[in-house]
């Protein structure tokens, strides 16, 4: 239970404390990075977190009703002034506190998350390559982790056609990215 | 959902993409498809290339991080939490007494009635480009700064969570926020402090007073040069300390050691960093203790009472949870401890300079 996990963590425990993060992690990876495409900064930006939850854990309210909603919550205010600061960096003058954070679309991640050049437009070719549909239903079910059954309510499809979709639309990925699974494989 | 006549055997990578059972193994959302793919891959070690490439295409589209980089995260957290509970926190404190510019105090319009001529300063700066944007921008995970103000005409002392004992002047306030402590140490001060640091390289204590950031390392001080006509003054009480001055474009680095009978003089017309003797003067009158507890548990008043009396105390009753809530000021090493023992019913008995509470 996570609530239970959090308690412990907050007083002192380390195992509790390392469970915690190994079972958040990649969903606050995952969401920390749809708002800044950046890779390098959302692992930093997390490893920050943890380590101002781990101390300041005295001060923690022990009983977090939400806990990942508050762990979310918590990254998203660090990225954005995170975010802020680069931003700062390299433009002088007056900014807002909070930037705005970038509303990527999921092929601008998807893409971002690819960490060569060459991935990069291999991917980028091979989205050019699905329909908006294909990409719409891809993004729900493996971003959004629906069931089948969600994503046909949610479409107006049967599951069945959601399944179909989304087969081709890997099945077309996947020749366009022949050359690009090999690499990963090696 | 599962390709209409296929067996995992035969499965092409779409196929396993596709399969909702297999993304639960891949996500690990439940232990019966974790533990059937497992077994199966064990069992199918020719089918392991397809299965792989299906993961990673899994990753690329769902943004998750790869095994080794997640382990490697891991890894790093939890060299982080353990390297934590060893602070070095207690040897060799500097004390550096903070003395604020004049003009750069924001509108506060008090004459502070101090012997030192306004153009002297003690002060050991780092000036980051933008400080002020920095105090803005400041902002704790949950935004809370606590806050002492100094309304009497006495010093008042207390202790921050990281063992720092802070010295506030009359007629100061000195804010920290909620998460202190935790990658670094920002304190802001309005007016003057006598800062007692305790030793962390890994959590830089900065302090903020108006356009001025000042980085304290242990003992370790940066000094970066600022205003035209400043000089700046950096007083060494106790420990030792290293003043210096940053390399700039034509301008070398200079630095200087300090022993606590000398201090460091930059001044800004040469930019030179000169070393002087010193007489260390106890301007602030002797400063009152203030201790303050507020449901604080053994560990925590154990730390305050060692950083402010020196003395250690250590728990040997069989009550080890209890918390303590009491307020001392001016009170001596026993009388705080006596008053804990009465209210909490537990005995404490002195030997030299440790006290053990049973």
């Amino acid at each position: 239970m996570l609530a239970n996990t959090w308690g412990r963590m907050t007083g002192g425990d380390k195992d509790a404390f390392l469970a915690l993060y190994q079972s958040q992690y990649q969903a606050l990876f995952c969401y920390g990075f749809s708002l800044s495409a950046d890779r390098e900064l959302t692992k930093d930006c997390i490893q920050e977190l943890f380590l101002e939850i781990w101390n300041s854990r005295p001060s923690l309210d022990k009983e977090v009703k939400n806990v990942r909603s508050y762990l979310f919550t918590w990254l998203r205010r660090k990225i954005s002034r995170e975010l802020s600061r680069l931003a700062k960096e390299r433009v002088a003058g007056d900014l807002p506190e909070d930037l705005p954070l970038l509303q990527s679309s999921y092929e601008e991640l998807l893409i971002a998350f690819q960490q060569s050049e060459e991935k990069k437009e291999q991917l980028r070719a091979a989205l050019k390559k699905l329909t908006r549909k294909q990409l719409e239903i891809i993004k729900l079910k493996f971003f959004e982790n629906l069931s089948y059954r969600s994503i046909a309510a949610q479409t107006a499809l049967t599951p069945r056609t959601v399944y179909n979709l989304i087969y081709e639309a890997i099945r077309r990925l996947r020749e366009s990215m022949k050359l690009l699974v090999l690499l990963l494989m090696i | 959902m599962t390709g209409a006549a296929r067996t995992p055997e035969d499965y092409q990578i779409e196929d396993f993409v596709t399969d909702e059972s297999f993304i639960n193994y891949f996500f690990r959302l439940n232990a019966e498809d974790t533990g059937f793919w497992t077994k199966w891959l064990l069992a199918h070690p020719e089918n392991a290339g397809l299965a792989a490439s299906a993961k990673e295409l899994l990753q690329s589209l769902s943004l998750t991080l790869p095994e080794e980089e997640f382990e490697a995260e891991l890894a790093r957290i939890r060299t982080a939490i353990h390297e934590e509970t060893h602070p070095a926190a207690w040897e060799s404190p500097a004390i550096v007494r903070l003395w604020p510019v004049q003009g750069v105090r924001r509108g506060s319009g008090r004459r502070r009635s101090r012997r030192r001529s306004l153009t002297y300063v003690g002060l050991f700066l780092l000036l980051l480009a933008g400080s002020t944007f920095l105090w803005r921008q400041f902002n704790a995970g949950p935004a809370r700064l606590s806050e002492k103000t100094n309304d009497s005409s006495k010093p008042v002392v207390f202790t921050l969570t990281d063992g720092t004992v802070v010295t506030l002047a009359p007629h100061s306030v000195f804010r920290y926020p909620a998460d202190f402590g935790v990658s670094d140490r920002k304190v802001f001060l309005d007016g003057e402090a006598q800062f007692q640091v305790s030793r962390d390289e890994a959590r830089p204590f900065k302090v903020y007073e108006g356009d001025i950031m000042a980085t304290v390392l242990g003992t370790v001080f940066q000094v970066k040069y600022q205003a035209a006509d400043s000089v700046i003054l950096v007083e060494l009480m106790s420990g030792k300390l290293r003043v210096e001055t940053i390399a700039r474009p034509g301008l070398a680095a200079q630095s200087t050691l300090l022993d606590p009978d000398e201090r460091a003089l930059y001044r800004g017309n040469d930019r030179r960093l000169y070393k002087e003797k010193w007489q260390p003067q106890h301007d602030l009158s002797l400063p009152v203790n203030h201790l303050v507890f507020k449901g604080d548990g053994f560990e925590q008043i154990a730390r305050q009472i060692k950083t402010v009396f020196g003395v250690t105390i250590i728990n040997h009753s069989t009550k080890q949870n209890w918390r303590f809530t009491g307020d001392f000021t001016g009170a001596g090493v026993a009388e705080i401890v006596e008053n804990i023992c009465l209210v909490e019913g537990l005995h404490s008995e002195r030997k030299g300079d440790t006290i053990i509470i049973r």
